[in-house]
């Protein structure tokens, strides 16, 4: 699969719904080959359109969902593996979503994707995200009780508290 | 567990109880509670509970300089020491936009492939000591410890072998060395057939792993299984063969599964084995070959550590790296902003961190005695993969900083010492 | 058994803490040698003693919820029947010093006591892993008695016919008239096969890989020994070294009750020494081949597949056996 013939399916799938899309070319060996990264945005509200539609003409992977605090609203970035199962074949396919802050709410991919359940729950228990329709909403590494979200930057206070000295240097003594 | 009705179990009849394996149990190398509900000797319900091993790495990464957060990386998991800090230059490289050199790709090629055959005889040895086959676990580390020599002799450790940096390695592999390498290779060639027949023409070791644990291609599919794990159930993914990198884009690396076999994939323990030792001879080969076609030529594109910094600094952008790790995909996402000496974000995935939904299909109509081989079977490394946790005598989970855990620790030597 | 009671009492002792410490030896022997076959250095020969002794001076743990009088009893149960067990067996060219008192019956019960004082141990300590080691080592128990009951009921009938008079399920008896002597082509090849089953019975009597299924370390932790420890885990500890002993003994004086001191034409002290030597070695061959070479040679089984195992293959080469000195008796 290639990025171009990819994105072409989106545009025609999706059309005003995609925000922005970015490939991003590497070259890798002596000989030079190109391997390809997509980026894709898109709003919440299509992003479970958009994975379906994935999942209609390839084997999907989801390798993992990154989060980004931006501030007043947070990013999630969905990374899949398109086309694997031949050499050069595969396209690492990123969906962007941003979310703000007020409304934290993703939709869940399991019912397409059973294998993103770790990444959902690792998502909702870090960000405090609540990934709607979710079959397991336990945290995932953190203790169950545990109230404070570690990746999110707005909580510096309350995560100082879980995890002052760290290291000494990190915080310096009162 | 405050959600007891979360557990995947499936219809049955009968009286059933609970077993809880781990977090400490002699089965497991690493902490994670297992909770199976048994009819008789029969696995009905699994639930996994990983986390005991979480030490906040990506939160301690993101407050940190990219320099140190290599090292940092290279301290994830000590079995793949450089599969993380792998992913990791090249998500940083992708990022910033640095070009690696050609020399550097094949050392940074051979040193992944060295540890790829390490950390499957690991395995091979844990395998073995799961089914309560001692001898196969001693003569596999035996065996073993001539690639750790090797390792050390190249890089200076056997462990965490500080080889990658952004840009490039930081040692080369001079001709005398490499004339050691193709020794040990030739040693580890020779000796690959006899350890194939004491795996997989024993009959003990077949009755206890063929049918046991088996991973569906569906199944395998769905729930995103990587690495040997996946390869056993049929799916023909590796990252060296779908979106190859370094070396392994000159070289012609394939997703090797049990057909490699003549075997049609049923991803059971057996394969998993098939798999791994398949691989062991796969990497064999890539570091034979990598030896000799390395290009000579720079080993790295910056090569001052100040100017490297300095350069890291003003870089802004986003990159991916992946590996292949010996245990599958290992992932690093990258996010750099300019003017500030940390990632903005920085995300590991590990391969046991994709894995984790394989084992619950593994599991099912498994029994007590399968426990410990399929628990072994995805070669799970908790570290990768997950703060102190502490239950206390009520039950009560909390969570206990340092402090308190240096008064509790300063207490009760007290309390021994009278 | 003759002169007063206490040189019966002298002669029990020597037979209870010889066994004890014989038993010890061959447990170094036998790790010493597992550790060269995998091509490790291994513990010191002493080891075993070492373990004794540390485990007698370390603290005994009874679980909050065990049923302590039946935890603490199990070990000695365990012990006390294996002891006895030495009683009723020819050693070296010495009769059983309980000769007179019991039999091949009796010996098969008393086999049958420490499994299942483990087992009451195992369901008293209260521990899901004990539990389950429990009913496991029921299920073997279940298993290989039935090839072993065959073996030493077919023998001690084959001798009743050839010595109608004689008490023949005595082991003194079945000792000093080994069957090879009297049974034609037929029921050597019976007799052959009965061994067989037996040496394959001797690892799953003694719970050593492949038959270590109840104490399974990777799976359930040690199993019916999980919550033991201190003194308890030092009497399990002595009872399995002494039954090694035992059973490797029983087998010799069913299958090889030979001395050596006759062939020599030696007598006397030197007549004794040499025979007891030569049990020793014999005992060594026997466990070497039935428990050493084994536990170094196969992985773990399943309960299932080790069940499987005892009651169709080992159970049927048992019987073909005794079929076959059925035979050799028409013949």
């Amino acid at each position: 699969m290639t990025p171009e013939a990819l994105l072409s399916t989106f545009r025609e799938a999706f059309g005003e719904k995609i925000l922005s899309t970015r490939t991003v070319t590497h070259s890798v060996g002596r000989e030079r080959h190109a391997v390809h990264n997509v980026w894709i945005e898109m709003g919440r509200e299509t992003l479970h359109d958009a994975v379906a539609h994935l999942t209609s003409f390839s084997h999907l992977h989801l390798s993992v969902i990154s989060g980004d605090d931006l501030g007043e609203a947070i990013a999630f970035n969905y990374h899949f593996a398109v086309g694997f199962g031949e050499r050069f074949g595969e396209v690492v396919l990123t969906i962007r979503v941003v979310v703000p802050k007020g409304d934290l709410r993703l939709p869940t991919l399991t019912d397409l994707i059973p294998g993103a359940l770790t990444s959902e729950r690792e998502k909702q228990e870090f960000f405090g995200v609540v990934v709607e329709g979710i079959p397991d909403p336990r945290h995932l590494f953190l203790p169950q009780e545990a109230t404070f979200h570690p990746w999110r930057k707005d909580e510096a206070a309350a995560i100082g508290r879980e995890t002052r000295h760290l290291v000494d240097w990190e915080t310096p003594h009162e | 567990m405050n959600n007891e009705s979360q557990k995947i179990t499936t219809p049955r009849q009968g009286k059933t109880y609970t077993i809880p394996i781990g977090p400490v149990h002699p089965a497991l190398k690493e902490p994670i509670e297992f909770s199976f509900e048994l009819d008789g000797e029969r696995i009905v319900g699994v639930d996994i509970r990983p986390g005991y091993a979480h030490r906040g790495i990506e939160f301690m990464g993101m407050k940190r300089n990219l320099i140190q957060v290599l090292y940092l990386s290279e301290r994830i998991c000590g079995i793949c020491s450089i599969s993380h800090p792998l992913a990791l230059t090249q998500a940083v490289e992708n990022a910033a936009g640095i070009e690696v050199p050609p020399r550097a790709q094949y050392i940074r090629t051979i040193i992944g492939e060295l540890e790829r055959i390490q950390s499957h005889l690991l395995w091979a040895g844990v395998a073995a000591h799961e089914l309560g086959f001692d001898t196969l676990l001693h003569l596999t580390w035996k065996v073993r410890e001539k690639v750790m020599d090797l390792l050390e002799d190249l890089t200076g450790n056997r462990v965490d072998y500080a080889i990658p940096i952004f840009g490039g390695v930081r040692r080369d592999i001079p001709a005398a060395k490499g004339d050691l390498a193709h020794a040990v290779l030739r040693y580890y060639r020779d000796l690959l057939q006899g350890l194939m027949d004491a795996f997989l023409e024993d009959k003990s070791v077949e009755m206890r792993t063929r049918h046991v644990g088996a991973l569906s291609r569906g199944d395998a599919l769905r729930l995103c299984a990587v690495g040997p794990t996946a390869r056993a159930a049929g799916v023909e993914k590796d990252v060296r063969q779908d979106m190859p990198y370094f070396a392994y884009a000159d070289l012609e690396v394939r997703a090797i599964t049990p057909r490699d076999f003549e075997q049609e994939p049923v991803g059971d323990v057996f394969d998993t084995i098939i798999v791994r030792l398949l691989e062991v001879a796969q990497s064999i080969e890539i570091v034979e070959r990598a030896l000799c076609e390395m290009p000579e030529g720079e080993l790295v594109s910056i090569p001052k550590v100040a100017a490297l910094l300095s350069f890291l600094k003003k870089a802004e952008g986003e990159g991916i790296g992946r590996h292949e790790a010996p245990r599958g995909e290992v992932f690093h996402y990258v996010r750099l902003e300019a003017g500030i000496e940390e990632p903005i974000v920085w995300k590991v995935k590990a391969p046991t961190y994709s894995n984790l939904m394989a084992w619950v299909p593994k599991f099912m109509g498994a029994e007590v005695a399968d426990i410990p081989i399929i628990a072994a079977s995805i070669d799970p490394c908790m570290c990768c993969m997950d703060r102190v946790h502490v239950a206390d005598r009520s039950g009560r989970a909390s969570i206990r900083m340092k402090e308190e855990l240096i008064r509790l620790s300063r207490e009760k030597t007290r309390r021994i010492l009278g | 058994m003759t002169g007063g009671i206490g040189a019966a009492i002298w002669q029990g002792a020597t037979v209870l803490i010889g066994g004890a410490l014989l038993g010890l030896v061959y447990k170094g022997i036998d790790r010493k040698l597992a550790a060269r076959m995998q091509a490790r250095i291994g513990p010191p020969l002493r080891q075993p003693f070492f373990d004794v002794v540390k485990l007698l001076a370390k603290e005994n743990v009874v679980p909050d919820h065990a049923i302590a009088w039946l935890f603490n009893g199990a070990p000695v149960v365990s012990l006390a029947a294996v002891s006895s067990l030495l009683f009723y067996l020819p050693l070296g060219g010495f009769a059983p010093l309980l000769g007179g008192h019991g039999d091949l019956v009796l010996v098969i019960y008393l086999l049958a006591v420490p499994a299942i004082a483990m087992m009451v141990g195992g369901f008293a300590a209260a521990s899901p892993y004990a539990s389950v080691g429990a009913q496991r080592e029921m299920v073997m128990l279940m298993s290989y008695e039935f090839p072993l009951v065959i073996a030493l009921v077919s023998i001690a009938w084959r001798l009743s016919t050839i010595l109608p008079e004689a008490s023949v399920f005595s082991l003194s008896v079945l000792a000093a008239n080994p069957l090879w002597d009297w049974v034609g082509p037929l029921g050597a090849v019976g007799l052959v096969l009965l061994a067989l089953a037996l040496l394959v019975v001797t690892p799953a009597e003694l719970s050593k890989i492949p038959f270590d299924i109840p104490e399974a370390e990777t799976e359930i932790a040690g199993g019916l020994l999980a919550e033991y420890s201190g003194r308890n885990l030092a009497l399990f500890y002595l009872a399995d070294a002494v039954k090694t002993v035992a059973m490797a003994a029983l087998l010799v004086a069913l299958f090889f009750p030979y001395g050596l001191a006759d062939r020599l034409w030696l007598s006397g002290p030197l007549a004794g020494l040499v025979d007891v030597a030569f049990f020793l070695i014999k005992v060594l061959v026997v466990v070497f081949f039935s428990v050493i070479v084994v536990r170094v040679g196969f992985a773990r089984l399943k309960i299932d597949q080790a069940a499987r195992l005892f009651w169709i293959p080992v159970t049927g080469i048992s019987l073909v056996g005794m079929v076959l000195l059925i035979l050799d008796r028409v013949a």
